[in-house]
């Protein structure tokens, strides 16, 4: 077997393609047959329940591990990397991570004023708030001008006020320089305030159990706009849902 | 975003004058002693051991002692280094070499300083060649195994964060694996600098023609115990000064290697 990732000149308007991607660690198989397609300057989101493999597959297609089968078809070449930990260099500043990346330091400069860093150049990692770090860590990604962005769980650990300043952030960057984006959550909410279509991952082994297309207006795309919450509940009113709790929404206790 | 370097310099003054006052206490103590004792050869005064310390500072014998021993320490360490790191750095990048090299270091380890003064003797006889070479061996293994436990803890997760940003490999190298080496390196050091002194003496008293160690064991054999008292503080005092000159330097320049502890 053996999958494959390759770049190619055109996938009918897509920037990415996952064909029946499969992968196992050992005898632990996480991905079964996985098929996801990104169109250019779409934003998709990845919604499946922790542990069923949503790291492993934006790690496939940033190729850092390798698949068992299927293909990975990428038009993009430039890929930018929100890790899920923050990943920062502890001993670098906030400048000295960003200037790992890229050599350049006006669009250093540039990223960090577009993140709201820039007063906090000379910090070290340990004196920043999560928030920060993650905004750091959002900032190197943008730093190489991806053409297609990766979002590993960004919101993780943080409270509901810095999660919805960070979403905005995020959102209005990828608007504004149309980057395309794939992002990974267990995060129902955070899924539809992101994206434009959703793909619903079964427990590991993962598989696509649905795929949603969410055609809501920016100005909705919010964490306690009414709208989205009654897309929320439409959602999960269709009753293919849900294999895992959903954190944080006053719809359970219904 | 809390930080306590603001209450730190009250209170490191405060630890200095307690530092102070513990060594006005050894005196104390010292000086009972002394007189309790009351035979000047074992136990002497120490106003008799100030005043022979005293007598070495003005006729500046003791900066020239001070030089020849410390010289032939820092040479040995810089040789420790020297083989250490890279040594420690192969053995923590490859798990076969690690078990390759397991016995070896054990052996060099264990092996007591007598036993390397024979064979040092017998090959460069009693002058410089053999304190040093003395040094050098007993430093070693502390510097290869602290570098080979530094190169074990790269974080590989920031390793990974390198590739998908194609970083080229030598700034890979240079940024995250000799980054996160820097305070192993450094407390390898700082270990062996206490060390070192300790060392080079009793090679020097064993197998020297110079330096503080050999001028101890001409003290001893005269049996002018004021003076072997007067180049023990000499040498005690040399080797806390450098500990200190080194703790500074690392209070200036390595905060931002200390992880703190609300981060995990
Ligand atoms: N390198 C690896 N080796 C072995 N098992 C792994 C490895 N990476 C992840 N796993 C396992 O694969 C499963 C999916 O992991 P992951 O992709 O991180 O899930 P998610 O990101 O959805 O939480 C988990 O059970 C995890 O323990
Ligand atoms: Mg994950």
């Amino acid at each position: 077997m053996g999958g494959v990732r390759k770049k190619v000149a055109d996938i009918a308007g897509n920037a990415l393609k996952i064909e029946k991607l499969s992968k196992s660690y050992g005898t632990l198989k996480v991905l079964d047959e996985i098929d996801v397609e990104v169109k250019k300057g779409e934003r998709v989101a990845l919604l499946g329940p922790s542990g069923c493999g949503k790291t492993t597959i934006l790690k496939i297609v940033a190729g850092l591990t390798r698949p068992d089968g299927g293909n990975i078809l990428l038009e993009v070449s430039k890929i930018g990397f929100v890790f899920q930990e923050d990943r920062l260099i502890p001993w670098k500043t906030v400048c000295g991570n960003l200037e790992f990346v890229s050599s350049d330091t006006h669009k250093v400069e540039k990223v960090l004023k577009l993140v709201r860093l820039w007063d906090y150049r000379n910090f070290y990692p340990l004196q920043l708030s999560g928030g920060m770090k993650q905004r750091v860590n959002l900032a190197r990604a943008l730093l190489v001008e991806p053409d297609l962005l990766l979002l590993d769980e960004p919101f993780k650990g943080l409270d509901l006020e810095i999660k919805a300043e960070l979403m905005n952030e995020i959102l209005r960057m990828c608007r504004s320089m149309s980057i395309t984006a794939l992002l990974v959550t267990h995060d129902l909410r955070e899924a539809l305030i992101f994206a434009d279509r959703i793909y619903v991952l079964s427990p590991a082994p993962a598989r696509v159990k649905n795929v949603l297309e969410i055609d809501l207006p920016s100005e909705h795309r919010d964490f306690c706009d009414t709208k989205l919450l009654d897309k929320e509940k439409e959602v999960l009113s269709q009753g293919f849902w849900l294999p895992f709790g959903l954190p944080e929404s006053p719809l359970r206790s219904k | 975003m809390k930080d306590s370097s603001f209450s730190e310099g009250s209170q490191s003054r405060r630890w200095n004058w307690l530092f102070l006052a513990g060594i006005g206490l050894i005196f104390l103590a010292w000086w009972i002693a002394s007189l309790l004792v009351h035979v000047p050869l074992v136990l002497p005064s120490p106003w008799y051991v100030i005043l022979a310390f005293l007598d070495m500072l003005k006729d500046g014998s003791a900066f020239a002692l001070l030089w020849s021993t410390f010289s032939k320490a820092v040479v040995g360490l810089g040789i420790a280094f020297a083989f250490g790191v890279p040594l420690g750095m192969v053995a923590g990048i490859s798990k076969t070499a690690d078990e390759l090299l397991k016995p070896f270091m054990m052996v060099v380890r264990s092996m007591p300083v007598v036993s390397w003064l024979a064979s040092a003797i017998l090959l460069w006889g009693m002058g410089w060649m053999t304190p040093t070479f003395i040094v050098a061996v007993s430093l070693f293994p502390v510097v290869s195994f602290n570098v080979a436990e530094g190169v074990r803890s790269v974080d590989l997760l920031l390793v990974e964060m390198a590739k998908v940003y194609r970083v080229p490999k030598k700034r890979i190298i240079v940024d995250i694996y000799l980054g996160s080496l820097v305070p192993f390196v450094l407390s390898a050091f700082k270990v062996s600098i206490g060390t070192m002194w300790k060392v080079a003496i009793v090679a020097e008293y064993l197998a020297g023609n110079k330096g503080i160690g050999v001028e101890l064991s001409w003290a001893k054999f005269y049996l002018n115990t004021p003076k072997v008292f007067a180049y023990t503080m000499l040498a005690v005092l040399a080797g806390l000064s450098l500990e200190k000159v080194f703790d500074f330097l690392w209070e200036v320049y390595g905060k931002r290697w200390r992880i703190s502890p609300e981060m995990h």
